[in-house]
């Protein structure tokens, strides 16, 4: 396959739009999709995009989420890609199309405060959301809700075996004793499970927007620069970052970042960077299984590793093929 | 927890027959005579390294893909009687440069290079051809009567191997009539071409030059070979070793004083650090009836192939690591992986329908150096497979429960 074809391959996939869905607003996913494509597109100019209000990065246990659209925007438009995590509350059981939030590599987060552009939430803010009366109205609505539903599968199955029974036998009396019977024995023992339970979450108040303190927080002391960190995959995402690539974790073809020559929804990766600092021995059969796996994926593995002078080397392996 | 037993794949094409694996009973014992030479074991005698290649697919030709096979050309071709091997104009010419410079670095003078180059370049009429196979004339021909009748260690094939002096296979004679590959096809044309008494395969030192197409359009001449290389089999430290030990057909030779299975066993190991693990590993796949392959498997990035009857019959069904580990699983790996490495060697193994084992040989704390020194030791040592498999989650979903 050559390279231009693969430029120019359309990608099918439309999960980030979703998410995008704004609360209140109907939207076709075209619109939607072109929303998220132009931000995606903003060029990485100068230090004025960097300036932009500083986006809120909850910590969870050292992982970095990203919870509010306007944050999600930001980031996109800085080129950091992510990975979405939640499930969507219209369709629970996939994971082909995810939600918020979005968790951030430790590289991305790292390069957001090197940029001044993000600050982690003190955990604080996260404990006082009024979470004890929240919690508790929650359950009331839980068990209101468990008991609408149970009356109305009682109902779904009564009608369920009516149907059946009637269907069956038509005409005969005897079938109405039994039918009168069955029902009966419904309504005693019918008991609805909880796990069968459909819980409905209202997006369009769950906001997720930040409290007063986090608001205050982030006002007052913005985000402070961290310095950058040394480490081999930091040097190497940096570096690809600024020459304009799009990274996402490359967990599945054991390499550490796959890089895109563009949104990763438009594009199919051209290459697996594999990270290696340049005093690190490497297995030659490492080496040699993850070349061949670069070729049975039809990408280009790329061996990185940051030099002295803050300039990285790349080598690219390629599979010849045997004698 | 016990791993679904997947069958072996058997290959599209199989051309080979099977033999029986070298006997255990000592009543029919061969004996093989191999060489360590520069770390490596040499078998030289081409009947030895046909019969152990054979037998149980043992080592692999220097320069062959697996069995010792060389030919100075692929293609044989039917002159005025005689079964000649054909290379190009170009090619022969290399060859010929090949001659002068190895008489060159043994010390010959230009001149004298240059005479011989040029006599032996000298085309030869085929009364020549026919009055040296004269002499080996009543060897071929019982070789090649008898190759119909397979019974007889396989008709001319080994005649033809002994006959055959090998150079590096090279694509180059490529002819508008289709290239033959192997001994046994060249051999196909024989009983179709001709109704007389097949044509003999000259005895070493013939070839059938062809100039190239635009000034003679493909004539053929015959000349003499122009240099010989013998093809050796060549054999890993753990195979060499288990038919030493185990088999006790083969007796190695070190600077032409056989080595006792101790001394061997000692050199071993000081060649290689954890020839103990591997030698284990090899043991215990070759005791279960699997024809274990070490060379290949850098291919895919492990260290064994396990072959069901052997390579020419069916794909690899597993790839094998050799780790060792001590009681309590806690040594430092041989070969250690980070989550990066596995899931690349995992995934891999998918890719190309194998699956990937890891087998630990765990030692006893309480062996001692003394005890390693000699393959007694292995008694000692356990053996635990473990079989890694890829699980993608997108792929396993329960269904949805009705009410």
């Amino acid at each position: 396959m050559k390279r231009s074809e693969l430029c120019s391959r359309r990608k099918s996939s439309v999960g980030i739009a979703s998410s995008l869905v704004l609360p209140g607003r109907r939207t076709c996913p075209q619109v939607v999709l072109m929303e998220a494509l132009s931000c995606g597109e903003r060029r990485l100019g100068s230090d004025e995009e960097y300036a932009a209000p500083a986006v809120g990065v909850s910590l969870c246990d050292s992982a970095p989420l990203v919870w509010r659209m306007q944050d999600l925007r930001a980031v996109r438009a800085q080129g950091l890609v992510g990975a979405l995590l939640g499930s969507l509350p219209r369709t629970p059981r996939q994971n082909g199309r995810l939600g918020r939030p979005l968790l951030l590599l430790p590289e991305e987060e790292g390069l957001l405060r090197e940029r001044r552009a993000a600050a982690a939430l003190p955990d604080r803010c996260q404990q006082d959301w009024g979470g004890a009366e929240l919690r508790q109205k929650h359950e009331e609505e839980e068990k209101k809700s468990f008991e609408e539903q149970s009356v109305l599968a009682l109902e779904d199955r009564k009608l369920a075996l009516l149907r059946a029974m009637t269907g069956a036998e038509s005409g005969a009396t005897s079938a109405d004793e039994a039918l009168r019977r069955r029902l009966q024995a419904l309504d005693q023992n019918f008991t609805f499970p909880q796990s069968a339970m459909a819980v409905q979450l209202s997006t369009a108040r769950a906001g997720l927007s930040y409290c007063p303190e986090a608001r205050a927080f982030l006002q007052a002391y913005g985000p402070t620069g961290a310095e950058p960190r040394c480490d081999a995959r930091y040097q190497v995402f940096r570096d690809l970052r600024g020459r304009g690539f799009y990274l996402t974790s490359a967990g599945k073809f054991g390499g550490d970042f796959l890089v895109y020559p563009g949104d990763p929804l438009r594009f199919h990766a051209h290459f697996i960077a594999v990270c290696v600092s340049l005093d690190e021995s490497v297995c030659l059969l490492d080496v040699l299984a993850v070349a061949r796996l670069g070729s049975n994926v039809k990408k280009t593995v790329l061996l990185c590793s940051p030099g002295p002078d803050a300039r990285v080397c790349y080598t690219s392996l390629q599979w010849s093929g045997m004698i | 927890m016990y791993a679904d037993f997947r069958a072996p794949r058997r290959r599209l094409r199989v051309t080979e027959e099977l033999e029986a694996p070298l006997p255990l009973s000592p009543r029919e014992r061969s004996h093989f005579q191999a060489e360590l030479l520069n770390q490596h074991v040499l078998v030289c005698d081409p009947e030895h390294s046909q019969k152990i290649h054979d037998q149980g697919y043992f080592g692999k030709g220097v320069l062959s893909r697996s069995r010792p096979e060389h030919n100075i050309s692929n293609q044989w071709e039917q002159h005025e009687g005689v079964f000649l091997p054909v290379v190009s104009q170009a090619r022969y010419e290399e060859l010929l440069k090949w001659v002068g410079s190895a008489l060159s670095a043994q010390g010959w003078d230009e001149e004298a290079v240059h005479q011989t180059l040029l006599r032996l370049s000298q085309p030869i009429q085929m009364e020549d051809v026919r009055n040296q196979m004269g002499g080996e004339g009543e060897a071929e021909e019982n070789g090649e009567r008898g190759k119909e009748e397979p019974e007889q260690e396989g008709g001319v094939s080994p005649q033809m191997k002994r006959s055959r002096r090998g150079s590096e296979v090279e694509p180059e004679a490529k002819r508008s009539c289709s290239s033959e590959q192997d001994s046994d096809s060249s051999l196909d044309c024989d009983p179709d071409s001709d109704p007389d008494p097949a044509p003999l395969v000259p005895g070493p030192g013939f070839l059938l030059v062809v100039s190239d197409s635009e000034t003679g359009g493909g004539v053929r001449e015959v000349r003499r070979t122009p240099f010989f290389l013998s093809e050796y089999l060549q054999l890993s430290l753990e195979e060499a070793f288990f038919l030493v030990y185990s088999l006790g057909c083969l007796s190695v030779y070190l600077q032409q004083e056989p080595l006792s299975i101790v001394q061997l066993w000692r050199t071993f190991r000081s060649l290689r650090p954890d020839f103990i693990s591997s030698y284990a590993v090899y043991h215990h796949f070759r005791s279960k009836g699997w024809v274990p392959k070490g060379g290949g498997g850098a291919k895919y990035g492990v260290d064994l192939m396990l072959y069901r009857k052997g390579p020419p019959f069916y794909h690899a069904s597993y790839s094998v690591v050799i780790e060792r580990a001590d009681d309590a699983f806690r040594a430092s790996p041989l070969r250690p992986f980070s989550w990066r490495s596995l899931a690349a060697l995992s995934r891999i193994t998918a890719n190309v329908s194998k699956e990937l084992m890891l087998c630990y040989i765990i030692y006893p704390a309480d062996l001692s150096e003394a005890e390693l020194d000699s393959p007694v030791c292995l008694r000692r040592l356990k053996v635990q497979e473990v079989i890694v498999s890829r699980w993608v989650s997108s792929r396993e979903r329960a269904e949805q429960d009705d009410i």
